[in-house]
């Protein structure tokens, strides 16, 4: 009896060490912070010549970690331009180009590491190349144990190489200028300006986005303030939004965070801050698009327009019931009065 | 004869006199008695500056004040601008212990010369402290550069007789002002809550399972926004023992797949945590973007953008928050065993 025992003691264990506890314990998790600095990196040189960059990364765990440094490059696809990281490709022998002083170091807590990065660019070298630096802790990319998958994290730090060649075209153009809505109740109307880079190196376009009703101009919202590039052959979508107007759709912010409905959009609010009611928005509305890029000759300019109206129904409708209350009370008024001089008058004239 | 000086009386009378004359300057007549306490603050110490101040006294005589006078330094000589207009007062922003001067006014009277400018006052009560400010506005420049310079304050009634008056100090210094500066590097944060991310509990045919999650915070002044890629290392959970992988269920189409009990698959789900107020707005790329416990998107081998915060520029983040839940479902027939197991890498970076 107790050879049994054991014998089904011994049995439970071993089944239990394969198969594993029915509900999974969390494997040891160690947390990332990494900060990287700074931010896309625009770099240009002629052909035949060398460029660097300090790359600057800290992190901002408790512990000592181990960093290392990959080479990976970006992108954009798509009509909307999304931006893509993608790991090296068969042809990419512009990765060969660029050097690190250092591919793996020791970083202490809050401590800056500097990696200098040197690019050097050979004299086949031509137009734009993409580069992301990307940090990350050395060891997170190992398989874990049972039921526990392994999280990877990594901060890249953005490079951007032109390399000078009198071939080198900027052009860019209007792929869509869109207004959200055609029909506002009230501000914010908000717009996509989708440009193209038709040429063969990233370009920057700046200018502004003219809201006009009729002849008047009443607002100048700016479009690319930050300096994004679009990259050859890809769009970008730079957003604009007019919100100078009364009462006026917000966000709902709590705790400094925007409030989310269930489907994860931010929950908005009407607000009526009535030092703004000169704002007061109503009519027929046109955007007008004007950005300029440097071809590297001149200025260009790129031009588009997009009507919209912005029409208060509710508040119109509540105007209209309004005013149709009053006109039927004084109608009602007037039809009395009418009718009361009518039968004075027609008895006035028994009489 | 006598001589005057064994006289007792001219003894006496000569000896007043000399204690009186060594006294009598020194005693104040009742016109100028001095404040309970006075003072200048001028706005500016920097030599040959223009400036405006504080000027604060509290009587100590009784009188009934019609004016008050502020002497300002002569040596080195402090400039007034005599067009008395330009001597503008307020009481809006005075110490918090002190009274508004009482009918206080625009100068009625500068004069350069004197170093003198004259406000108008009503009548002031004993013990109270009472201030004004004057414009730094074409009105009084300072000296040059002096570490003792003698100024006063007095009160006067309307016939000009003195009530108060106190002798105050006033400096200059060469610089008064301190430049501060400083740099905000562009910066990118980026934080994982953990390494490890493990499934609730055992996958099981009967249902989707999913794993606690992990979040990813993003924090940057990168003006363009940011945005996040994953990739997967093997477009499945895979079991070295068992050697088998659980597939990822569907293509990357722009959509979520949603998982079925009983039905081999696996996904990744992301969830909008914090859109942080102010800057970028968060947006979970629709493939990623599931709207239920089963839901995700598909694996790929490819770095895949799971969220990008977008916006007018400054399209800054200030605690976006993300987080990644991978979600499995096997079949009865998956082999059995406790090491499935994924990588899953992922990547922030502000755009460019």
């Amino acid at each position: 009896m107790k050879r049994f025992f054991l014998t089904a003691l011994s049995l439970t264990f071993v089944a239990s060490s394969l198969l594993g506890p029915a509900t999974a314990t969390a494997a040891d998790s160690k947390p990332l912070v990494l900060q990287t600095s700074p931010l896309p990196i625009n770099l240009a040189t002629n052909p035949g010549t060398s460029v660097s960059a300090d790359l600057r990364v800290k992190q901002n765990g408790s512990d000592t970690e181990r960093l290392k440094v990959t080479l990976m490059k970006f992108g954009a696809f798509g009509d909307q331009g999304k931006p893509q990281l993608l790991d090296r490709q068969p042809g990419d022998d512009y990765f060969d180009w660029a050097k690190f002083d250092k591919t793996q170091f020791t970083a202490p807590p809050n401590v800056w590491q500097t990696v200098h990065m040197t690019i050097n660019v050979p004299k086949t070298a031509a137009f734009g190349y993409y580069y992301a630096v990307v940090f990350s802790r050395v060891g997170d990319d190992v398989r874990q144990g049972g039921r526990t998958n392994a999280i990877n994290g990594g901060s890249a730090v953005l490079v951007l190489l032109d390399a000078k060649s009198p071939n080198a075209k900027r052009q860019l153009e209007v792929a869509s200028f869109k207004s959200e809505h055609m029909v506002y109740e009230f501000l914010p109307s908000k717009f996509d300006v989708n440009l193209k880079n038709i040429g063969n190196v990233h370009a920057v376009p700046q200018g502004d986005v003219f809201i006009m009703k009729g002849n008047k101009q009443i607002a100048t919202l700016p479009i690319n303030a930050g300096f994004g590039n679009i990259l050859p052959n890809s769009n970008r979508v730079y957003p604009v939004s007019w919100d100078d107007g009364f009462p006026l759709y917000q966000q709902v912010v709590e705790n400094g965070k925007v409030k989310l409905d269930k489907k994860g959009n931010a929950v908005m609010k009407l607000t009526w801050d009535w030092s703004h009611l000169p704002k007061f928005r109503m009519g027929h509305y046109t955007a007008h698009l004007f950005a300029v890029y440097d071809d590297g000759q001149r200025d260009v300019p790129i031009e588009a327009d997009v009507s919209f109206w912005v029409i208060p129904w509710r508040f119109l409708g509540v105007l209209l019931l309004v005013l149709l209350v009053v006109g039927f009370g004084f109608f009602s008024g007037f039809r009395g009065v009418w009718r009361r001089a009518a039968r004075l008058g027609r008895r006035k004239g028994r009489r | 004869m006598h001589r005057w000086s064994q006289r007792p009386l001219s003894r006496i009378i000569v000896v007043v006199s000399l204690v009186l004359s060594a006294i009598v300057p020194f005693i104040p007549t009742a016109a100028e008695a001095g404040f309970q306490q006075a003072y200048v603050r001028l706005d500016r110490m920097k030599a040959s500056t223009a400036t405006g101040g504080l000027v604060c006294a509290q009587p100590a005589t009784a009188g009934t004040e019609s004016k008050v006078i502020v002497t300002f330094p002569t040596v080195p000589a402090y400039t007034l601008n005599t067009t008395a207009a330009n001597w503008t007062v307020s009481t809006a922003n005075i110490p918090s212990a002190a009274t508004a001067w009482p009918g206080i006014g625009t100068a009625s009277a500068v004069d350069n010369s004197a170093k003198t400018a004259t406000f108008p006052s009503s009548d002031l009560t004993v013990g109270t402290l009472y201030c004004f400010t004057f414009s730094g506005t074409n009105t009084l420049t300072t000296g040059t550069a002096s570490a003792s310079q003698q100024a006063s304050v007095q009160t006067q009634t309307s016939g000009s007789v003195v009530i108060d008056l106190t002798q105050i100090a006033l400096s200059n210094i060469t610089d008064d002002q301190i430049v501060v500066s400083a740099t905000v590097p562009p910066s990118f944060i980026f934080t994982l809550n953990g390494n490890a991310d493990t499934f609730n509990t055992t996958l099981d045919p009967l249902s989707v399972v999913s794993t606690a999650g992990i979040t990813a915070t993003v924090t940057t002044n990168a003006k363009g926004g940011w945005i996040a890629w994953a990739k997967d290392s093997n477009q499945g959970l895979q079991s070295a023992t068992a050697g088998y992988t659980i597939p990822t269920a569907g293509t990357v189409n722009g959509s979520p797949n949603t998982l079925t009990a009983g039905t081999e698959g696996y996904v990744l789900d992301t969830d909008l945590t914090t859109d942080a107020s102010g800057g970028c707005t968060l947006a979970i790329d629709g493939e990623y973007n599931g709207a239920t416990t089963a839901a995700g998107g598909t694996f790929s081998g490819n770095f895949q953008p799971v969220a990008a915060c977008t916006g007018t520029s400054p399209a800054t983040a200030n605690g976006d928050v993300i987080t990644l839940i991978e979600r499995a479902a096997i079949s009865g027939a998956t082999p059995a065993s406790s090491d499935y197991t994924d990588v899953i890498t992922v990547v922030g970076a502000g755009n460019f």
